[in-house]
């Protein structure tokens, strides 16, 4: 697997680890997975008489033959998910109330038919609390919702929020669309720190912003303010390092590439520009 | 339609689109900028049509900026944002020549966002070039119109897309800006002659020549007539956008959507076949492992 990585990593050099794995699992999820479950022999199912039979002797029976009942009844509801997945493979979906009412009525569809319990509230069927299962397996009432396990879920993907925030607010936003300097500056810091930071896992939100004093006419300081959920101090104290210095580092960029006429103008905004971390109150 | 009911609906489209450019969902972004044009055409002042024109064009360029994952998303919003409060401050006294300035340079303010580092690294701007392409361009376009008969072409996009990547490379007039948004208003209208091409009569032949190919001659006139910005006649300009918008708006409301070949998305990340394979093939045999009974 991890060969099968770095392949994948070879073919995307500037793909970064967080769009590899997203992209990996969105192939698993809406190509493999499919494309193997389809392919699949069908496997093998015990038979109602098998099955009733082990467990009947399954409290007097030694050891090696409890394992084999667990065993059959572990293979009868990988089964029956099975049947299940590649049922909505078929693109029949579950809502398709005529397909499910046919199943229901014609069980001699059923060496093929995902069998159905329905829903309770406290538990899960089983094949362990197969003993307090009174009505006919294979002919289950239907009543509730269908539910079934999903080893593979069929849903999207819930999308988490970003952990990383980055955004510029008002009136700092204007002046970045009035003053190309500045707008560069900004530019860079906001790419820095998309590269540095996006893979966080721990929520970090920055934002940019100009803070004014009222008393003080001309104090203008323009603040990258940092936001971030880790607990541990010392962490927080270096996420805060990294990213004073790669405002630093994302100045010294513009500075160099400059033209004569802009480095004062970079200059005056360099003394302008500071980062401030927010601390819980003790 | 009362003039003024038009504008009122006009303004709350205008602030349906700027909402849903802030919270970065581009598809109803255009959705709203569509129904902004939608409504002005069941009046008659030709310059309103342009907010939702520009505003159209404007979640397009998010959208793409969006989906390349752009480092710097949030600097180029904000020039997004001033351009939304522009055009609803331009609401309150709508002088058409302003309305195309100010989209002018937002466009201008935009490109470097849409470059990739290399481009942005070597190329420097270059109107002159500019200039001279765009007149080619629309010379080209002119001296060919006979391929837009043959139903398989994509001529107009072609056009499109050259200008539009010159503008993108080496910068822009507003006349590049003008030229570019008469034969996209065209091309939209062009798409939906297709379903002539499809029907049994093959009308395809007539319809092109009475409703496309006498564009290219207004267009070419208002863009190649004036030799600076400052000549541009905008009333000219939006009364041939005025038109075109309102065709493209009637094709919608007559034969509504039209399927298009879709290229394939653009994926951040590719997968290469063989990896593909050995994944599907490992799977596979873990799965039949962990089925398999004892004998």
């Amino acid at each position: 697997m991890e060969l099968i990585a770095t392949e994948i990593a070879n073919a995307n050099p500037g793909a970064s680890r967080d769009d590899i794995v997203r992209e990996f699992l969105s192939m698993l999820e809406n190509y493999v997975v499919p494309d193997v479950l389809r392919k699949m022999r069908p496997i093998p199912r015990p038979s109602p008489a098998q099955l009733k039979s082990q467990e009947l002797r399954m409290k007097r029976a030694p050891r090696g033959r409890r394992e084999r009942y667990k065993q059959l009844q572990y293979v009868y509801d990988l089964a029956i998910q099975f049947d299940m997945i590649r049922s909505q493979l078929g693109e029949r979906e579950l809502s398709d109330a005529t397909y499910w009412s046919r199943v229901i009525e014609y069980p001699s569809d059923r060496s093929t038919t995902p069998l159905f319990v329905e829903e309770e509230a406290s538990s899960q069927w089983n094949g362990r609390e197969f003993e307090n299962f009174q009505t006919d397996p294979y002919k289950p009432t239907f009543r509730g919702r269908l539910f079934y396990e999903p080893w593979i879920s069929s849903e999207e993907r819930i999308v988490s929020p970003e952990p990383f925030g980055f955004s510029i607010l008002e009136p700092l936003q204007g002046t970045v669309v009035s003053d190309p300097v500045l707008e560069k500056i900004v530019r860079n810091v906001e790419v820095r720190m998309r590269r540095s930071f996006t893979q966080t896992r721990t929520k970090l939100d920055l934002r940019m912003l100009i803070r004014q004093d009222r008393e003080i006419g001309d104090w203008e300081k323009i603040i990258l303010s940092i936001d971030s959920e880790e607990s541990d101090f010392d962490k927080k104290m270096s996420v805060w390092e990294m990213v004073d210095a790669e405002v630093m580092e994302a100045i010294r960029e513009i500075e160099e590439e400059a033209s004569p006429e802009e480095r004062p103008v970079i200059s005056s905004i360099k003394r302008k520009m500071f980062t401030d971390m927010s601390f819980p109150p003790e | 339609m009362k003039s003024q009911d038009i504008f009122q609906v006009l303004r709350e489209d205008i602030k349906a689109a700027a909402k849903a450019f802030e919270e970065n969902d581009f598809d109803e972004m255009n959705i709203f900028a569509n129904r902004a044009m939608a409504n002005v055409i069941m009046g008659e002042t030709t310059k309103y049509v342009l907010p939702g024109f520009f505003l159209k064009d404007i979640a397009s360029v998010y959208r793409i900026l969006n989906l390349r994952k752009v480092k710097a998303f949030e600097t180029a919003k904000s020039h997004g944002r001033d351009y939304l409060k522009s055009l609803s401050n331009l609401l309150s006294d709508f002088d058409e020549r302003t309305a195309w300035e100010e989209y002018h340079k937002f466009d201008l303010r935009i490109r470097k966002f849409t470059m990739s580092e290399i481009e942005e690294s070597a190329y420097g701007e270059n109107l002159s070039f500019s200039e001279g392409a765009l007149e080619w361009m629309v010379q080209y376009l002119l001296g060919n119109e006979q391929t837009l008969l043959n139903p398989n072409n994509r001529f107009l996009k072609g056009v499109l897309n050259e200008i539009v990547r010159i503008f993108k490379v080496h910068g822009g007039s507003l006349r590049m800006d003008v030229a570019a948004s008469l034969i996209e208003a065209l091309d939209r209208c062009y798409e939906y002659l297709e379903v002539y091409a499809e029907s049994a009569s093959n009308q395809f032949d007539e319809k092109v020549r009475q409703e496309i190919i006498p564009y290219l001659k207004r267009i070419a006139d208002v863009v190649l007539t004036p030799k600076s910005d400052e000549e541009i006649d905008f009333s000219a300009v939006d009364a041939v956008l005025w038109e075109l918008v309102k065709k493209w708006r009637e094709c919608f409301i007559q034969y509504m959507e039209r399927p298009r070949a879709e290229l394939p998305a653009e994926k951040a990340v590719r997968i290469p076949e063989e990896a593909k394979k050995k994944i599907s093939e490992s799977l596979t045999k873990a799965l039949e492992t962990e089925v398999k009974l004892e004998k």
